[in-house]
């Protein structure tokens, strides 16, 4: 099968940044880590363990910023993961073959779950976060019968969607409701990341959110606060006309461009008709504000001017789940200093929100992927616009650019579309 | 108010930001780190006017002790950033110091609350009430005067507290408040255990958010005054089993495990996570580069330093979905957060105190602390490690910066009635 390797090697890394420095076709040159290849079919891992036939494979932030180099070699995952790795974790595609003990057939639509905690792991007994639901947080993400990794994508045996079959087990392939397209489909796990990062605050009726970037999750955060929660003023901040005027159509009441960022803060201020404070002409801050603030870039800016525009935190009585004035991130950009002073004199809380997985909403307990499939279903939200390209596998370079570049190409969601083999399952 | 009185000076000690001032200090800090206080720099005593009851809601307190707090000594040594925003809500030139204890001495015509002789400890904060604001702003009305709208506004200069606000400050032998900000000391408890009202408020309003539970296993980062203040009240007040502690020295130690911590790790850096996770039984995952961590850990940490270095060691032995409460006014630096939001935790700040809900209702943060010293739940005394007349300013200061040396906690000036009046 022809898949997407990523190469961790000094050598070959070196390369890519060298060559990346003349043009950013030049960090996908062949001679650097990435490469397309030939590569074996996939294993089955256990009885349990299926193959799925890739039909499409969305590009998460965190795929084309390791494709890039955009990563900082302190950062603590890389103790959790392992080399070489075909990555992709947005994938949805067709079961192709089956272990004894699966649970779905040959040929059934699936999505995705790409956690690889303590059960694909088949590790026993399962740990305290497991067993509560929490997988994202699974204490044995380098134990069992899988190379070291946190999801499909980032362990060598867990490959991913950028190649045309990878390995899912059981509880990772998620039936695709007849009702859903694969468009719809792909957006899973993006759509359940924003999902998750809500329920941390679970905002009230009447309350001011901020969501502070307008790429996939702050779109998919935007639809979520108008069309699932109730009652919600959105301000939304993004960096480029196509993704501001998405916001617009996603229900974002007020759309303040990124850039620059004093700008964001003036607006803001004068939108809820907060008083300003001045240090120099240029860094004003507030002690009101917006009651959350949905960080989907968590940059050094982005935190230094978010914590300018949240309100002081509000504490009735002791903290409480939506006690305002917080700030959810649901991932980081590489650290760098930031001006950090209001963070403890407004004595705001900055929660950190970690994928996804089992969600409670309007009383039912279930993966988040169900809550999604059952939002489309009565017809609450449909994401699927989002989709703005769709390239093969070969032109994995353009696809790269295309997710990268996001304001030459107006992108919002790159996905690899792989080729039918003839039989027809687009729904 | 006699227009005799007005016209007597007293004695205070004032920070002048005299950009050639600053510069001279700086310079003799890189070569000596008693060098910011030598004559000439931007700290001096100096001669101000006795304070004015600028209305008839305010008094006149002759000061006892004021205590030197931490950031005292960092705007001493000049470690603020340039880009702290807080520098909205100061001016100069200022009277230091906010951590006061002393005696009514004159009292403006519609107090009825206080008589002259009483003794007094003083919340330092400048809100609406004192500002002269009405009706005061919804943060005020609600008790959360640290985040009220009007620090710029009123008949006092900008200023959040006593000691940043052009004029108003501790470190002066009188010092003029309203009204609001007094609380009476009761009889039993003695001013040297009042004077903590300050520093012990800070730390259980921090306690307070970081809201643990009896089981958990918490963290005290830092043992200076708040450090051992945050051991006290897990100990004595929130009766939480198992409080741990990192500290720098042995007297430190010593008195940490006096009030109650189990164990107290004495290290820092890879040295300091190692030793925790020794200590605590925790698997550590060892990254490309920078220090290892770990999935488990501490259930909450009160991080009293608040640096990168703190910030870095805390999200690693934090468990998932673990709290870290900061407080302190650390130099902004970069600091790896990956595991912020990878372990889902939740890092929140603490600015000083306000009317703190406990025990099923809101009462001021001083008036719990008074409460706890008459009812012998804590005694705070034994904190005060050292006491100078103002005008060794400089030996206070040096005794500071040389915590280890002089064993200091908490260091206080100590004012003599009966001559500090001209």
């Amino acid at each position: 099968m022809k898949g997407l390797v990523f190469n961790y090697n000094l050598h070959r890394l070196a390369i890519g940044r060298i060559a990346g420095l003349f043009c950013l076709k030049g960090y996908l040159t062949k001679l650097a880590y990435l490469q397309l290849k030939n590569l074996p079919y996939p294993q089955l891992k256990g009885k349990d363990w299926a193959v799925i036939k890739t039909k499409y494979c969305g590009i998460c932030g965190s795929d084309h910023k390791q494709v890039f180099l955009d990563g900082n070699r302190d950062n603590p995952m890389t103790a959790v993961i392992s080399w070489p790795q075909v990555l992709g974790h947005e994938a949805v595609g067709i079961i192709d073959k089956v272990g004894h003990n699966f649970d779905l057939k040959e040929g059934e639509r699936v999505v995705l779950n790409p956690w690889i905690s303590c059960i694909p792991r088949a590790v026993e007994p399962i740990c305290k976060a497991c067993n509560e639901g929490k997988n994202t947080l699974c204490r044995n993400f380098k134990k069992g019968i899988l190379t070291p990794g946190i999801h499909t994508g980032n362990s060598s045996d867990a490959t991913g969607g950028f190649a045309e079959y990878f390995p899912a087990h059981m509880s990772m392939a998620i039936p695709i409701p007849d009702d859903l397209s694969w468009e719809q489909a792909i957006l899973s796990d993006p759509f359940s990341v924003a999902f998750h990062s809500v329920l941390k605050v679970y905002p009230l009726p009447g309350s001011i959110c901020a969501v502070y970037g307008c790429g996939n999750l702050g779109l998919l955060t935007i639809l979520i606060l108008k069309r699932i929660f109730k009652d919600i003023t959105i301000v939304a901040i993004a960096r480029f006309s196509h993704q501001a005027e998405m916001a617009r159509q996603f229900g974002a009441d007020l759309v303040i461009k990124s850039y620059p960022a004093y700008k964001i803060i003036e607006k803001v201020a004068d939108y809820l008709n907060y008083d300003l404070y001045y240090l120099k002409k240029k860094k004003p801050w507030l002690i009101e504000g917006v009651d959350y603030l949905f960080d989907t870039v968590a940059s050094p800016e982005t935190l230094e001017t978010g914590l300018r525009i949240v309100k002081a935190g509000i504490k009735p009585q002791l903290y409480s789940q939506n006690s305002s004035g917080s700030i959810i991130v649901t991932g980081v950009s590489s650290p760098a200093r930031f001006e950090w002073t209001p963070w403890y004199f407004k004595e705001i809380r900055i929660i950190g929100s970690n994928a996804f997985a089992i969600e409670a909403y309007e009383g039912r307990k279930e993966h988040a992927y169900f809550h999604y499939f059952r939002f489309i279903n009565e017809g609450r939200i449909n994401p699927a616009s989002m989709i703005t390209h769709k390239f093969s596998l070969s032109e994995y370079k353009k696809a790269f650019i295309a997710a990268h570049v996001q304001n030459r190409f107006n992108s919002i969601k790159v996905a690899f579309k792989f080729e039918d083999d003839g039989k027809v399952y687009d729904s | 108010m006699s227009t005799k009185k007005s016209l007597k000076t007293i004695n205070a000690l004032v920070f002048e930001k005299k950009i050639f001032k600053l510069i001279k200090a700086y310079l003799r800090g890189l070569r000596n780190p008693n060098g910011y206080w030598k004559p000439g720099g931007p700290v001096k005593l100096k001669q101000v006017p006795y304070p004015s009851l600028i209305s008839e809601d305010w008094l006149v307190i002759q000061t006892k002790y004021c205590g030197i707090c931490g950031s005292d000594m960092t705007e001493l040594k000049l470690k603020g950033s340039l880009d702290n925003p807080l520098q909205t809500f100061i001016s100069f030139p200022q009277i230091m110091g906010h951590e006061a204890v002393g005696v009514v001495k004159q009292i403006g015509s519609r107090i009825t609350r206080f008589k002259i002789g009483e003794r007094i400890v003083i919340s330092p904060w400048f809100p609406c009430a004192p500002r002269g604001i009405e009706p005061q702003c919804v943060r005020c009305m609600d008790g959360d005067f640290t985040h009220c709208k009007n620090f710029k506004r009123g008949h006092l200069p900008q200023g959040m507290h006593l000691g940043v606000t052009r004029g108003y400050g501790g470190f002066a032998p009188y010092i003029a408040v309203h009204e609001s900000q007094c609380f009476l000391i009761p009889k039993n408890v003695s001013f040297e255990q009042a004077v903590l009202a300050d520093p012990f408020s800070v730390a259980f309003h921090s306690i307070l958010i970081l809201n643990p539970g009896p089981e958990d296993t918490i963290l005290i980062y830092g043992l200076g005054i708040i450090g051992l203040l945050a051991i006290l009240c897990l100990k004595s007040i929130f009766h939480i089993k198992n409080v741990l502690a990192v500290g720098r020295y042995q007297f430190q130690e010593e008195m940490a495990i006096k009030l109650g911590a189990k164990h107290v790790f004495m290290n820092s850096g890879e040295d300091l996570i190692n030793e925790i996770a020794s200590y605590m039984n925790l698997e550590l995952y060892t990254p490309e580069k920078g220090l290892k961590w770990s999935m488990d850990g501490f259930d909450g940490i009160i991080d009293t330093i608040a640096s990168a270095e703190t910030f870095e060691i805390g999200i690693r032995i934090l468990t998932t979905q673990g709290r870290l409460v900061f407080l302190g006014v650390n130099k902004p630096k970069r600091f790896e957060n990956s595991l912020h939001y990878f372990k889902e935790l939740e890092i929140i700040g603490s600015n000083a105190f306000s009317k703190e809900f406990f025990e099923g209702k809101k009462t001021h943060a001083f008036n719990l602390f008074l409460d706890f010293l008459s009812n012998n739940i804590i005694d705070t005394a034994p904190f005060i490690t050292h006491k100078f007349p103002l005008d060794q300013y400089r030996k206070a200061f040096n005794v500071l910066s040389n915590k280890e040396y002089f064993k200091a906690i908490k260091v206080l000036f100590e004012f003599n009635f009966e001559s500090n009046c001209e």
